[in-house]
């Protein structure tokens, strides 16, 4: 039920959702969101009661892609959201807003280098010092795909 | 990263100059003494607390009750490295753990000695491809290492009889007094 409700709720909140099939995909619900709207989606959800689930990105062309995962205490409802990060490479944080994203970010941009403008403490996590810049998860022109290849599910 | 490297390399340096680091000192360095010591350093070696992921589960295994270390005396996981003598490297070794395995074996006192556990301690293990980016390939690399016990991870008895090496290194023998060799005929357990 929640998971109807969500799609309903975010469509008329102004993002574009769709819902998706759990068994096939593992979540109820895909929005699809413009890198400015990462914040206002953020506090949406976290008026809603979702909990953060994680941050990370894939590397597609034409854009690398930050997923976040949220889900649901008390419903089954766990939304899938994506945005395509800008040519800068930045995108705004919602570590004020879910503090366990803070980490999440910083793992993100050791491995991807991806920017989160306006977090409190952008230092490496899982790399060492001398390898803070070596982004080793970002693919090679030939490996990249494009997004609609990738199977969102 | 570069002062770990200038450390192992003095490292090499003084173990290739012939440097002990297990030699008592001037007044302990009599014939009879030293086998003494040597016996009661094989009899009780205190581990440190170094399991850095699945050989760890196996190290704490070997230290439960079925397969038991305290048999051998090594049963006193100490998380100081000043209290240590014995360093069991069981697990991964990233770049950035590096640099606190140098620093624990630098505070560890003399005589030490160094047990690695599991393939990635000693070459890498399963990360030892070509697009390894952050694993240590062989903690030997770093430090000097006595025994090297291979598997991924080890069975706990393997472990039992890496420290049955090092006592024999240690102490010249294998079993040596007071320990006391089970008769073959006995079945409770393979390990002799």
């Amino acid at each position: 039920m929640k998971a109807r409700d969500a799609v309903l709720k975010l469509t008329a909140a102004g993002f574009i959702a769709e819902s998706s099939d759990p068994h096939g995909t593992g979540f109820h619900v895909r929005v699809i969101l413009e890198a400015d709207q990462v914040r206002a989606f953020a506090a949406w959800l976290l008026d809603e009661g979702f909990f953060i689930d994680f941050v990370t990105a894939v590397d597609a062309s034409p854009a690398c892609q930050v997923i976040y995962q949220f889900a649901h205490y008390d419903a089954p409802c766990r939304i899938n959201a994506r945005a395509s990060l800008p040519e800068s490479g930045t995108i705004d944080t919602i570590s004020d807003i879910y503090q366990g994203a803070d980490w999440h970010e910083r793992e993100t941009r050791d491995f991807f280098g991806v920017v989160f403008s306006g977090h409190p403490n952008l230092v490496p996590l899982i790399l060492c010092d001398e390898d803070k810049d070596l982004k080793p998860l970002l693919k090679s022109e030939a490996n990249r795909k494009t997004t609609d290849k990738l199977g969102w599910g | 990263m570069k002062e770990i490297e200038r450390y192992a390399q003095y490292l090499r340096n003084e173990s290739a100059a012939g440097a002990d680091t297990v030699e008592g000192g001037g007044l302990l360095n009599f014939p009879l003494t030293r086998r003494v010591l040597q016996v009661c350093q094989a009899n009780s070696l205190w581990p440190m607390t170094f399991g850095l992921a699945c050989c760890a589960i196996e190290m704490m295994a070997t230290g439960m009750a079925r397969v038991d270390m305290a048999r051998y005396g090594a049963e006193v996981f100490r998380p100081s490295a000043r209290q240590c003598d014995l360093l069991i490297v069981s697990g991964t070794v990233t770049k950035k753990m590096a640099p606190a395995l140098m620093t624990l074996y630098e505070q560890m006192p003399a005589p030490k000695w160094v047990i690695a556990m599991g393939n990635c301690a000693i070459s890498g293990g399963p990360f030892k491809v070509e697009e390894n980016y952050s694993v240590i390939e062989g903690v030997d690399t770093l430090i000097p290492v006595d025994i090297y016990i291979p598997g991924c991870p080890p069975r706990p008895e393997a472990l039992i009889e890496g420290i049955l090496k090092l006592q024999e290194k240690i102490a010249g023998k294998r079993h040596p007094w007071p320990q006391r060799r089970m008769k073959k005929s006995t079945k409770i357990h393979p390990i002799d």
